[in-house]
C-alpha cells in the first residue's frame, strides 16, 4: 500500500541516512501524517476517570456521577480518541461500510494499550458482535480488527434476538433502557480474575457496564474497559 | 410486490434494493452475476473494474471484499448483482418533446447537425468545442432525436457542481420529461426515468442501460485518468450504443486518440456570442505566495481588486491550496468595502453547493475558490484572478478553463483575467497560447 487509505495521497517515506543504518525494519504506515493529525488524542491527565471522556480537569463527568448513583461501581474507561466528525467518519467507513483495511489506522495504538493491561495480568475480553453481523453483513468483529494477534478471552456471546435494533439506531433514552445483551459463556467460575473488556466506542456505556456486571456475576474481581473513541 | 422497473438496466444488490433475496429469484428474465471475481492473486470488481491483491482484502469470515467502490455499497464474494435487461419501456414523445425554443448561432447549428449524425453512428465522438461555447444547448437536438426514438439516455459528468448547473437548464428544455438527477449529494430517490442525469460514478450502477450517453467535461477530475469510471462509462452503455464526450481542453490521452482517427471529432472554436476569449494578463509577483502569509499585499494585486470593486462585477480568486484559502480571504476582506462581500469554497466545504448558489443569487460580490469551480460554472459578467497560477495545481487545461469562466455572457463577452505568478511557466505560457491559437481559428471559421 502506498497510499494513504484516508486521502488516497501517496505517503512519502523520508529516508534518512541514520534510518538507513540503524538497521530497524521499515515500518509501514498506512496514513499520512495531516490525515493522523485529525483526530484529537484524549488527554489523560484532563480526562473523566470513569468513562473516559475528554473534561477541562479530571473530574468525574455527570453521566458517570449518574451511573454511581444508580449503584453502579465505576468503569474506570480509557478511551484513545474524542468522538468527533472525523473519528465518526471513519467508524462509519471501517463499521458499518465494512471496509476491513481501515483496522490498520489504530490497530499499532490499540494494541500498545491493551498489552499494557495484559502485562499487568489483565484477561482481555472484547465486546462480542452478533452471528449474523459477523457471517453475513460486516464480515469481521471491529474490535477484533484492531486487536490483530493479542490473545483475547472470548466470555461473551451476543444472546440471538431477531429484530432487535442496534445500538446504533438508538437514542440516549432508549440506549439506556436496553436490556443485557450479553450471555456469559466462559468457564464457571471466572476466580477472582482481573479483565479488561475492549469496545470500539463508549457512547453511554449502558453495553460495557452490562458486559461488567455479568462478569462480576461470573466471580471477576475487578472489570475495566479501554475504547477507541469517546 | 417487487418493483421489476428497478432492475431496468441497473446492478443492485439485495441489501441495497431492501428486497428479500428468495423473493428476488422469483423474477423472471432476472440476470445474476457475482460482484467479484477472483483472478489469481487478485481480486476483480465486476462494478468498478478495480483489481486488488487478495491478502489486503481477506475478511475474518472468508469473504474477499473489493475497497474501491465501498462508498456505494461493499461488494464482496458473497454479494450477488441482479439485474434485468433495459427493455425501453417507454412512453413514446412527439417533436413537440423540446420545450427549448432559443435560437443557435450558425456556428452552433453546423455542430449541432454533426453531432445529430454522430449519435445514430455507434461508439465514441468528441464535441471540442471552446470553453462557452454553449455546449449544452447544442446537444438539444440530439437529445429531442433519441427521447422521440425511445433511446435510454444518461447525461453524464465528473462533479456535482456541474450536474446541479445542467439539471434546471435541462428541466428547462424538456419540460414534459421526467428527469433523474443522481448524485451523492442528492436526496433523489432512483425510479426509472428515459432520462438520466448523474454524476459519473453513479455510473457503477447501471449495466448495459443507456444507447446514448452524453459525457461532460470528460477531461476533468475525477474522470480523467480514472480506470473505475471509464470502466462504469463502458459497462453502463447498452452493446452498439453511442457515447459523445464533451470538452473545452481535451487532454493528451484524448489527444492521441484523435491523431489516431480512433474517436471522430467536431470542432467549434468559437463561443455563442461570436466574440474571442478573453486573454489571460500574467502579472508577475516576487515570492508572491510568503507575501501573502506575511500580509505584505502587492501593490499590483491590491490595484487589480479595487479595480475589480470600482467595476461592479462578480468575480472570482482562484488559489492552489487550501491553506491560502482563509489568508486570501482575509486580506479581500480587508482591502475591498464593506459592500463587497464574499467567501471561500473549496471540495470538502459542506456548504459548497449552497455558497455557489448564493454566489449566482448575487448575495456575494466574489468567491475565493480551489480549483474545484474551474470548470462547469457559469456566474455571467465575471472577472477571474489566479493567484500563484505557476504551482503545479493549476494545469494547462485547469488554467485554460478558468480563464474561459470569463466573458460568457453576451451582455459582457470580455472580462478581465489576470494570471499572478512568481514565475511565468510553461504551462502559464501554454495556456495562453492555446487561447490565442482558437481565437485566430475562431477568425477564420467566422469567414
Amino acid at each position: 500500500m502506498n497510499e494513504c487509505l484516508l486521502c488516497g495521497r501517496r505517503l512519502k517515506q523520508n529516508m534518512t541516512f541514520d534510518f538507513l543504518f540503524s538497521f530497524r525494519p521499515l515500518e509501514q504506515s498506512v496514513v499520512c501524517k495531516a490525515c493522523r493529525q485529525k483526530f484529537e488524542k484524549i488527554d489523560f491527565k484532563t480526562s473523566c476517570p470513569g468513562c473516559g471522556r475528554q473534561m477541562s480537569e479530571k473530574t468525574i463527568c455527570e453521566d458517570c456521577k449518574r451511573w454511581e448513583k444508580a449503584g453502579y461501581e465505576l468503569l474506570f474507561n480509557q478511551a484513545l480518541y474524542k468522538y468527533d466528525e472525523n473519528m465518526k467518519a471513519y467508524v462509519t467507513r471501517y463499521k458499518f461500510m465494512g471496509d476491513y483495511r481501515y483496522r490498520l489506522i489504530f490497530a499499532n495504538e490499540f494494541q500498545e494499550k491493551v498489552a499494557e493491561f495484559q502485562k499487568q495480568g489483565y484477561a482481555i475480553v472484547p465486546i462480542p458482535v452478533d452471528r449474523e453481523t459477523f457471517e453475513k453483513t460486516r464480515g469481521f468483529n471491529q474490535v477484533l480488527g484492531w486487536l490483530g494477534k493479542i490473545d483475547c478471552e472470548n466470555y461473551l456471546v451476543m444472546r440471538q434476538n431477531k429484530g432487535r435494533l442496534k445500538q446504533s439506531h438508538k437514542d440516549r433514552a432508549m440506549r439506556m433502557k436496553t436490556k443485557q445483551p450479553f450471555e456469559y459463556v466462559g468457564p464457571n467460575n471466572l476466580s477472582d480474575k482481573k479483565i479488561l473488556l475492549v469496545d470500539d466506542i463508549y457512547t453511554t456505556g449502558r453495553t460495557l457496564y452490562h458486559a461488567k456486571t455479568l462478569l462480576e456475576d461470573a466471580g471477576a474481581k475487578f472489570v475495566t474497559s479501554v475504547t477507541l473513541a469517546r | 410486490m417487487i418493483n421489476v422497473e428497478m432492475f431496468y438496466g441497473r446492478q443492485t444488490t439485495a441489501i441495497s434494493c431492501r428486497e428479500d433475496e428468495e423473493e428476488l429469484n422469483e423474477l423472471p428474465s432476472l440476470e445474476k452475476r457475482p460482484a467479484v471475481k477472483i483472478d489469481k492473486k487478485f481480486l476483480f470488481c465486476q462494478r468498478c473494474g478495480k483489481k486488488t491483491p487478495l491478502k489486503e482484502v481477506l475478511l475474518p469470515n472468508g469473504d474477499f471484499y473489493c475497497p474501491h467502490c465501498i462508498m456505494l455499497g461493499r461488494m464482496s464474494t458473497s454479494t450477488i448483482l441482479y439485474s434485468i435487461k433495459e427493455p425501453n419501456a417507454f412512453q413514446k414523445y412527439g417533436s413537440d418533446v423540446l420545450s427549448w425554443h432559443g435560437k443557435l448561432s450558425n456556428q452552433q447549428k453546423t455542430a449541432s447537425d454533426s453531432l445529430l449524425k454522430a449519435a445514430s453512428l455507434p461508439g465514441d465522438h468528441l464535441l471540442w468545442a471552446v470553453t462557452g461555447a454553449g455546449k449544452t444547448e447544442m446537444t438539444f437536438a440530439t437529445l429531442q432525436d433519441a427521447l422521440i426514438k425511445g433511446k435510454r439516455i444518461c447525461f453524464a459528468a465528473p462533479r456535482i457542481d456541474v450536474i446541479n448547473e445542467l439539471f434546471p437548464r435541462l428541466k428547462a428544455a424538456f419540460a414534459t420529461i421526467d428527469i433523474i438527477c443522481l448524485h451523492s449529494r442528492s436526496n433523489a430517490k432512483y425510479r426509472y426515468t428515459q432520462f438520466v442525469l448523474c454524476t459519473t460514478h453513479q455510473l457503477m450502477r447501471f449495466y448495459r442501460a443507456f444507447d446514448l450517453m452524453i459525457i461532460d467535461e470528460v477531461d476533468s477530475f475525477p474522470f480523467l485518468g480514472n480506470e473505475s469510471l471509464e470502466y462504469a462509462a463502458k459497462n453502463a452503455l447498452k452493446a452498439g450504443g453511442t457515447r459523445l464526450f464533451l470538452t473545452a481542453t481535451p487532454d493528451e490521452k484524448l489527444q492521441r486518440r484523435i491523431k489516431k482517427k480512433e474517436i471522430d471529432v467536431i470542432y467549434l472554436p468559437i463561443r455563442f456570442h461570436q466574440n474571442p476569449l478573453p486573454v489571460p494578463k500574467v502579472v508577475c509577483c516576487f515570492r508572491l505566495r510568503e507575501k501573502l502569509f506575511s500580509e505584505r499585499i502587492p501593490g499590483a494585486f491590491k490595484k487589480s481588486l479595487t479595480e475589480f470593486e470600482n467595476e461592479g462585477y462578480p468575480f472570482l480568486v482562484f488559489v492552489p491550496t487550501i491553506d491560502l484559502l482563509e489568508k486570501v480571504h482575509e486580506i479581500l476582506h480587508e482591502i475591498l468595502s464593506e459592500s463587497c462581500s464574499g467567501t471561500t469554497v473549496h471540495a470538502g466545504d459542506p456548504e459548497r453547493i449552497e455558497k455557489v448558489q448564493a454566489m449566482r443569487d448575487g448575495k456575494y460580490r466574489y468567491l475565493v475558490t480551489t480549483t474545484i469551480l474551474e470548470r462547469g460554472v457559469t456566474f455571467p459578467k465575471l472577472n477571474v484572478l489566479v493567484l500563484c497560477a505557476d504551482a503545479s495545481e493549476f494545469n494547462l487545461p485547469a488554467l485554460v478553463q478558468i480563464a474561459g469562466r470569463a466573458g460568457r455572457s453576451s451582455e459582457r463577452p470580455d472580462g478581465h483575467v489576470r494570471f499572478f505568478c512568481d514565475n511565468y511557466t510553461k504551462r502559464i505560457k501554454g495556456s495562453i497560447e492555446q487561447i490565442k491559437r482558437m481565437n485566430r481559428k475562431a477568425g477564420r471559421y467566422c469567414k
